[in-house]
């Protein structure tokens, strides 16, 4: 009899213990982020920032007691989470926003409402913040996110390849056609050992999209109703891309398994692409000391011999400090964004070599967070050139997606590169129709 | 005698190379965590033993990723869903088996759909019922989704079915019930059943790839798995440290397979064996 | 017709549901609710973050099967399964055989073509991208050529073929010395009185007698191969050339699920899946019953 009753004992336990589950999930739930008032749950996608910012972090705590947990995803991973998050109710209390994907978690109310608290605050006024990035996590005058930061493109080169091919390095004086002569000249020389440069077709914020728009053409209308990958300008400039594919990059296969960056830093590629917050990986490289930056090429687009406005575009973006709607702890999500986005802090954001700021002017220091390598030229892309805000819309992850795959089609046989934009656009216009 | 020497050498000709080839991923792994980026990803010319034998890359890894955490959770995640898994599924398994019940056949064309349905789908669902139980980056979370096996209710039904009707029929005469019955004499019975599940459950639960990643997202509640598809997607260009990460989450699993081959390879023999 | 159940009947149903009850209120929990969803958000058009769902009937169904998409991978799953499937299981039969008895070494080779099963998807994934590398890979180098191995929309689908066979290999091949064991050894022997050797025995008297498990590991690889993730979603990056070539349903549903966040196209593709598996399922259980010898 014992053992009977041991042997029910046990099986009733493990059903109630599965029935309770059941029942539990079946019930309401309460939703609601997780984390409460002593310790905040943060999410982030670029795993070489976070050792600065848990810094900045860490000295709120010191302030607040509240403790701040700063966890890692990689890209795709993050939005996977924080779509399942935003569907089951349990986002993070603090998260980052991206221009991709703003307008849908806005327009569903899944972000806290800024408003109140940035009017009562004394250390954040809107006005400080780049207008592009600040107005993108805006809808109807309620702001959900404060910018965390803002970017600029700028051009990597190799002076070892540039000396071994004796040709010479890149400058401000540089136009696109010159680059081309530049890239072409090395990938000639090089005979399959090295070429002059690469982007893939995902490259779009820190490539080609600054051509397109050098080149007088754009993306998206102002509007985000229509495409304009089939605008006259747009196309003069991807057959000019087609030219650049062409003759001075490697196969698209090898771009595609290696990405730009290793290519560029075994020395295959001469030139690279490349956007501010990826400074650091090609400053911890083994051969750094060979590393020079110079700004983008521009397009002497009316032939005066100078840089005009919008011939040397560089296209920004800028990630946004965001709270979830339900958080438990409104205040103290808030409190911490307020500190992350205040002046001093985005200062010390720079300093660290964390990122450029968000916050206006308060970069400089950026430029000497890189001891030994000259950076200015992030700088004066900003100061000389143009800056143009990355395109997107409602579902700018949808279209985005769908030129990618239509472009590797382009990029194996640039030949079908026109036809390929006016596919293209036909897909995207379809697309934002539906937005 | 002759030619059956020629043929042993014959066939381990073959073996070995089928053997070379089954290994050389594994050794590539190895020779390159010990090179350095530059020796990896030089051209020309090709290296293919690294220049010296330093363990930076591995040190590296381990310092930035907490793996004794990794190997703590992978481990104790391992161990529940074993537990738990072969628990329900031995119990169901007898009913399926050797009882009769209305609703059965229903029941048991339940449990083989399950089996046909690409596991994807039930992640965004799960990943719900856990967040709401507020479970998230929590061992019950990694545990949830193998608490109860489909497969393993299969394997083990048809075990029990194999079982001769003598041993359960003297426990009848002897008054046993069925609790008594299914405890002290039928389940022992199938005990190489139940550690074919087990071994199949912990190598299935090790390489389970997706649920832990987006249910565990804090580095230090991930297991093995999820943070080296993690490490991908960060270092995408550094291979020594990839590699050098991918054989350190291998290792363990690797090893406790050499210690018990044995119990590992009759383990999934018979569970395919008997089905 | 319907009877009264008598005492002992009723104990026995008692027992009995309380034996399964954790396992189907687990399934009913963990999966049956999910498939239901997802066939329920096959008939709808989806909103963002689950809200607003409209029932817009079979019209998710005439898109996707009007579309190019689901035939297009469907065919690569099918041409996935189509290298996994045959040469898994015929290597691992003959590697079976030649390990079915005894001889020096058995178990180091028995261990280390097991070896790939134990190793993390991922670790796998980085390994073989490496290896199949078109710039910096060991294979390349040692063939001399400049193949994009995974990348050439020729021959990606072959490539990643080979590493399911590599991975699953080891597996097939300990399932068939398992059922090796139990053919009893009398079969032989009568087998080598009648003259028949090596050969000849191989496939007059080991096939016939192995084919429930033979037939066994080809039902559920084809399951398996129709259902490949792992492999395809960490290989194959967004911009490779070879994606369209090589993407099989599973990660198409995760990019429409996940990636564009369309959960109705996306639970349609998997419905879809799910009727091909139980229809090839049904016609292997035909095809056991005509073929199959069970004695």
């Amino acid at each position: 009899m014992k053992q009977r009753a041991v042997a029910t004992g046990l099986a009733i336990a493990a059903a109630l213990a599965m029935t309770a589950c059941g029942a539990e999930e079946a019930g309401t739930g309460s939703g609601g982020a997780s984390g409460s008032a002593d310790a905040l749950e943060v999410k982030i996608w670029d795993g070489a920032q976070v050792d600065g910012l848990q810094q900045i972090a860490d000295e709120w705590t010191a302030q607040s007691g509240i403790k701040v947990n700063i966890q890692t995803l990689g890209w795709d991973e993050y939005w996977t989470l924080l779509e399942a998050g935003a569907t089951g109710g349990d986002m993070p209390d603090v998260f980052w926003m991206h221009s991709n994907v703003a307008q849908k978690y806005m327009e569903n109310d899944m972000l806290l409402d800024l408003n109140s608290r940035i009017e009562a605050s004394d250390k954040i006024d809107m006005t400080n913040y780049y207008e592009g990035i600040a107005g993108m996590y805006r809808m109807n005058d309620v702001q959900y996110a404060v910018p965390k930061d803002h970017d600029t493109i700028a051009l990597c080169y190799n002076k070892a390849v540039f000396d071994q091919y004796n040709v010479a390095y890149p400058d401000e004086t540089w136009t696109w056609d010159d680059f081309y002569d530049a890239a072409k000249a090395i990938t000639d020389a090089g005979a399959g050992n090295a070429y002059g440069y690469a982007i893939d077709v995902g490259n779009n914020q820190d490539g080609w999209w600054n051509i397109v728009y050098d080149f007088g053409g754009y993306i998206i209308s102002e509007d985000k109703k229509t495409s304009g990958m089939d605008d006259p300008k747009t196309l003069e400039a991807m057959e000019f891309l087609g030219k650049l594919i062409k003759d001075t990059m490697p196969p698209q296969s090898v771009i595609s398994e290696n990405g730009c960056g290793t290519l560029f830093n075994s020395g295959v590629v001469a030139m690279t692409t490349q956007g501010s917050w990826n400074i650091n990986t090609f400053y911890t490289s083994d051969n750094s000391e060979n590393y020079g930056w110079a700004m983008l090429p521009y397009c002497d687009r009316n032939g005066n011999g100078a840089v005009d406005e919008g011939e040397r575009c560089s296209i920004y973006n800028g990630i946004g400090w965001a709270a979830a709607a339900n958080t438990d702890a409104p205040d103290a999500a808030w409190e911490l964004i307020e500190w992350f986005c205040s002046e001093e802090n985005q200062v010390k954001q720079a300093d660290l070599g964390v990122t450029m700021a968000g916050y206006l002017g308060a970069s400089d220091s950026y430029a000497s967070a890189f001891e030994g390598m000259n950076i200015d030229a992030f700088l004066d892309m900003e100061e000389q050139g143009t800056l143009i805000f990355r395109p997107c819309s409602k579902y700018t992850t949808n279209w985005e997606t769908m030129m990618g795959e239509n472009l590797v089609g382009a990029w194996n046989d640039t030949s079908t590169m026109e036809a390929t934009c006016r596919t293209i656009a036909e897909n995207m216009n379809a697309q934002l129709a539906q937005e | 005698m002759r030619k059956e020497k020629c043929n042993a050498v014959l066939i381990h000709v073959i073996l070995i190379l089928m053997a070379f080839v089954m290994i050389v991923p594994f050794l590539w792994m190895l020779l390159t965590a010990f090179k350095t980026i530059s020796e990896a990803t030089s051209v020309n010319p090709f290296v293919i033993l690294p220049s010296s034998w330093k363990f930076d890359s591995f040190k590296n890894v381990w310092k930035s990723y907490n793996f004794l955490v990794l190997y703590k959770n992978t481990l104790l995640m391992i161990f529940f869903r074993v537990v738990c898994a072969v628990l329900t599924a031995t119990m169901a398994g007898y009913a399926f088996g050797r009882m009769k019940f209305p609703g059965k056949n229903v029941a048991f064309a339940l449990v083989m759909i399950q089996m046909m349905v690409p596991g994807q789908i039930f992640i965004i669902p799960q990943y719900v019922m856990v967040s709401k139980l507020g479970m998230l980056n929590k061992m019950f979370a990694l545990v949830f989704p193998g608490m109860v096996t489909a497969f393993g209710t299969f394997l083990l039904k048809t075990s029990f079915q194999g079982l001769s009707k003598d041993m359960e029929e003297a426990a009848m005469v002897d008054g046993c019930n069925y609790g008594q019955r299914f405890l002290l004499i039928m389940a022992p019975l199938t005990r190489s059943a139940m550690i074919s599940l087990g071994i199949f459950t912990a190598v299935f639960a090790f390489k389970d790839l997706m649920w832990p990643m987006i249910v565990c997202s804090e580095s230090a509640k991930t297991t093995l798995s999820a943070a080296l598809a993690k490490m991908q997607g960060q270092f995408s260009s550094n291979y020594p440290e990839l590699m050098a990460a991918a054989l350190m989450a291998c290792l363990p699993m690797i090893v406790i397979y050499v210690i018990f081959q044995k119990q590992f390879v009759e383990g999934i023999a018979t569970s395919g064996g008997k089905l | 017709m319907k009877r009264k159940m008598t005492k002992a009947e009723k104990t026995e149903a008692r027992w009995c549901w309380f034996f399964i009850a954790p396992t189907m209120i687990g399934l009913v929990v963990l999966n049956f609710y999910p498939i239901i969803n997802t066939v329920w958000q096959s008939f709808c058009e989806t909103g963002d973050f689950g809200r607003g769902n409209t029932f817009v009937g079979l019209k998710n169904y005439i898109d996707v099967l009007s579309g190019g998409e689901f035939w297009i991978s469907l065919w690569n799953t099918f041409k996935y399964a189509l290298i996994e499937v045959p040469f898994s299981v015929c290597i691992a039969l003959v590697l079976a055989v030649l390990l079915n008895r005894k001889m020096r070494g058995r178990s180091v080779y028995r261990t280390i073509y097991f070896l790939p099963m134990v190793a993390a998807p991922a670790a796998v994934a980085m390994v073989w991208k490496w290896l199949f590398n078109q710039q910096y890979g060991l294979l390349n180098h040692i063939f001399g050529t400049d193949t994009a191995w995974i990348s050439d929309p020729k021959i990606a689908w072959v490539s990643i073929g080979i590493i399911g066979v590599w991975s699953i290999l080891g597996y097939n091949m300990v399932l068939m010395i398992g059922g090796l064991q139990e053919i009893p050894r009398d079969y032989y022997e009568a087998a080598s009185i009648d003259g028949a050797t090596g050969i000849r025995q191989f496939f007059y008297v080991t096939i016939p007698l192995l084919s429930p498990t033979i037939f066994f590991i080809v039902q559920t690889r084809i399951i398996g191969a129709l259902q490949q993730f792992d492999l395809i979603y960490m290989v194959m990056d967004t911009s490779n050339p070879a994606l369209g070539k090589v993407e099989t349903v599973v990660p198409v549903f995760y990019r429409y699920a996940f990636t564009y966040g369309n959960k109705g196209c996306g639970a349609t593709f998997v419905i879809l899946l799910l009727l091909v598996i139980l229809a090839l399922t049904v016609l292997c259980q035909k095809a056991e019953k005509k073929w199959v010898f069970y004695n």
